[in-house]
């Protein structure tokens, strides 16, 4: 098994320094990434999955710290690489594709002179063919090739965001890290950007984590599924059982929170509260001031991620 | 059912300089909007569609280039004196769509509720009666915006709004920056709202799910123009135009598996639209006929505007 895991995460924690005082936004994260795995990380703003992205990538800047914790990619820590060594790591194995595709593109480049700054920094190649790539994955997240000399203040949102997902595979990398790639977008652009997405997973076979706050793009197209609260991931599992049985009471008002526009109108519930404070050390379970089925031992014992089924992995007192 | 707030052809552009050359970006291209008494009606359609510009037209944010505003039955002309003004906007309030941004950082709660009462002279102790009707407690009072949650923040906003009991409330989607846990919340919040003080609603929102839980009516814009129009449940359910069958498919829905939509196309510019049908070159049933066709053909108790139905 951990042969074929194209990413380990163990034991991470990190976060920020804000007035001398620690918030711990990642609390002791484990997970991993198969070959071809899907990952989907859900969570509400403020649990701590891009703090979790970012310190995976080793891009997290101060006040971010990473405390402990180590980040296997591909059998190597990528906290014990120097900086030349990761950076050539970067877009070559691993790339990510940030939140706002607005502000990730150079606004005085075109697109072309981007997509080659990628391309010749990493592989030796003529213009030419580089050139021939940038137009073909172009092509394959559906921009036309008389594009490639757009700026990105010439091209919609949706069509920048197909971009930077261009952009990320160039080099066919092993892994895909998506960062809210379509939070910013219309219903209908955000469903083309998912099925594109999809899509170029099954054709080029690389392996994805794809963070969001909206669970419901998740159940379509990821494999695996890990929900975030208050940075601890509390539930993991295969896709469809989360969905169709979710165990931890905080996935099961997720789901619920979910309007349908399909079938009978049902009351559809809120949970109330709110994240607990960060920079304090939580003793119990960290949902318990939101839990509808919260016991004594809740608020005195912190629960651990447990597998209770197989493949299935919750940390609540419950099971 | 009377009508509270009814617009009748409004238009709305804007000017976009480009060097010396002037653009028009028409925002609103004629658009009808009834509100009837005690109704939710939600405003649907992507961004850049004209939902907000709608919105800030019936709050006389924006005043309207063309057309009528009614409200209560009484013209609403564009210019008003200082008082009418201030009438117009004690029966017609809005939710801003950021709450963050909403509300002014360095002041407590408390005077940012107190606002509204010294400007329409209504009575003090209705604060605290709003603050419990947004369900929230009495010490919250005393609190900055920073040490609330996103949720807390829109209910703040609410209750600023509900304040001088006005007439119509203008939502503009309440509930696009708060997470997905809390959303069902604030909607239903303005559910009890509408029943508990009899107020309409204009709630504007890209999220159709949200929009059958929550409305009476719905309208859908596309590109400027309302392009369908029905009861909330009927027209979900069966949408006539294809850019309602096209927001509904988009949707996510956990239950439905490997169902491809594929690149659909983007909204036109609103810049020098050309006339006809706006939604004709992303439409899959589009026609020749669609170059010329504008009129909204009713159907029993629905608009729509497509050639199909005629």
């Amino acid at each position: 098994m951990k042969v074929m895991d194209v990413l380990q995460v163990q034991n991470l924690n990190a976060g920020y320094m804000f007035k001398k005082k620690k918030v711990w936004a990642v609390r002791n994260v484990s997970l991993n990434v198969g070959k071809e795995d899907f990952l989907g990380i859900a969570g509400e703003s403020g649990c701590g999955k891009t703090t979790l992205v970012m310190a995976i990538l080793r891009l997290l800047k101060s006040p971010g710290f990473v405390e402990s914790g180590k980040v296997i990619f591909d059998g190597v820590d990528l906290y014990q690489l120097s900086k030349e060594e990761l950076d050539r790591l970067r877009w070559k194995q691993f790339s990510y594709v940030p939140q706002s595709s607005m502000n990730s593109l150079n606004p005085v480049l075109n697109i072309r002179d981007q997509m080659m700054d990628v391309i010749l920094r990493h592989r030796s190649m003529t213009k030419q063919e580089a050139l021939q790539l940038i137009v073909d994955m172009l092509q394959l997240v559906g921009i036309p090739p008389e594009r490639v000399k757009s700026y990105p203040h010439q091209l919609s949102g949706g069509m920048r965001q197909r971009v930077v997902i261009a952009m990320s595979l160039l080099l066919s990398p092993k892994l895909v890290i998506f960062d809210e790639p379509t939070t910013a977008l219309d219903v209908v652009v955000q469903r083309s950007i998912i099925e594109k997405i999809f899509e170029l997973q099954l054709q080029k076979r690389f392996s994805a984590i794809f963070v969001t706050h909206d669970i419901s793009l998740l159940f379509e197209i990821t494999k695996h599924l890990a929900i975030m609260y208050a940075g601890e991931i509390v539930e993991y599992g295969p896709t469809r059982e989360v969905y169709e049985e979710p165990l931890h009471p905080y996935t099961v008002g997720l789901i619920e929170s979910l309007p349908s526009i399909y079938g009978e109108l049902k009351e559809y519930k809120s949970i109330p509260g709110r994240l607990p404070d960060l920079s304090q050390s939580i003793a119990g379970c960290s949902f318990y001031e939101r839990c509808r089925s919260r016991m004594d031992v809740c608020r005195l014992e912190h629960p651990g991620l447990k597998e209770v089924k197989p493949g299935r992995w919750v940390a609540c007192h419950l099971y | 059912m009377s009508s509270v707030l009814i617009a009748k052809g409004l238009k709305k552009s804007f000017d976009i300089r480009r060097g010396f050359t002037v653009l028009k970006l028409k925002a609103l291209r004629g658009v009808d909007v009834e509100l009837r008494e005690k109704e939710i009606l939600s405003i649907v359609g992507e961004s850049g569609c004209g939902k907000t510009t709608l919105l800030r037209v019936l709050a006389r944010i924006h005043l309207q280039d063309e057309g009528e505003i009614f409200l209560l039955g009484k013209r609403v002309e564009k210019k008003l004196s200082r008082k009418e003004e201030l009438e117009y906007r004690r029966n017609v309030q809005m939710i801003f769509q950021d709450p963050f941004s909403a509300l002014n950082p360095t002041k407590r709660i408390k005077s940012i509720l107190e606002r509204p009462v010294k400007i329409f002279k209504l009575d003090r102790n209705l604060i605290e009666k709003t603050l419990e009707e947004v369900e929230l407690p009495i010490d919250t009072l005393q609190k900055f915006p920073h040490e609330l949650s996103g949720g807390q923040k829109q209910r703040i906003v609410i209750a600023r709004a509900i304040l001088p009991r006005p007439k119509v409330l203008l939502a503009d989607e309440p509930t696009s920056m708060l997470d997905v846990s809390i959303k069902a919340g604030v909607l239903n919040l303005l559910l009890k709202l509408k029943e508990d003080h009899s107020v309409s609603m204009i709630h504007v929102t890209h999220d159709l799910a949200a929009a059958k839980y929550v409305s009476d009516r719905i309208c859908v814009m596309y590109a400027g123009l309302i392009v369908e129009e029905g009861p909330a449940r009927s027209l979900v359910d069966e949408p006539l135009h294809p850019y309602t069958k096209l927001l509904k498919l988009a949707a996510p829905d956990p239950k439905r598996l490997n169902f491809k939509l594929n690149n659909t196309g983007e909204p036109p510019s609103l810049i020098d639209p050309p006339p006809g049908c706006p939604f004709m070159p992303r439409c899959p049933y589009a026609k020749k006929e669609c170059a010329q066709f504008e009129e909204l053909v009713q159907l029993d108790d629905r608009k729509v505007r497509c050639i199909m139905y005629v």
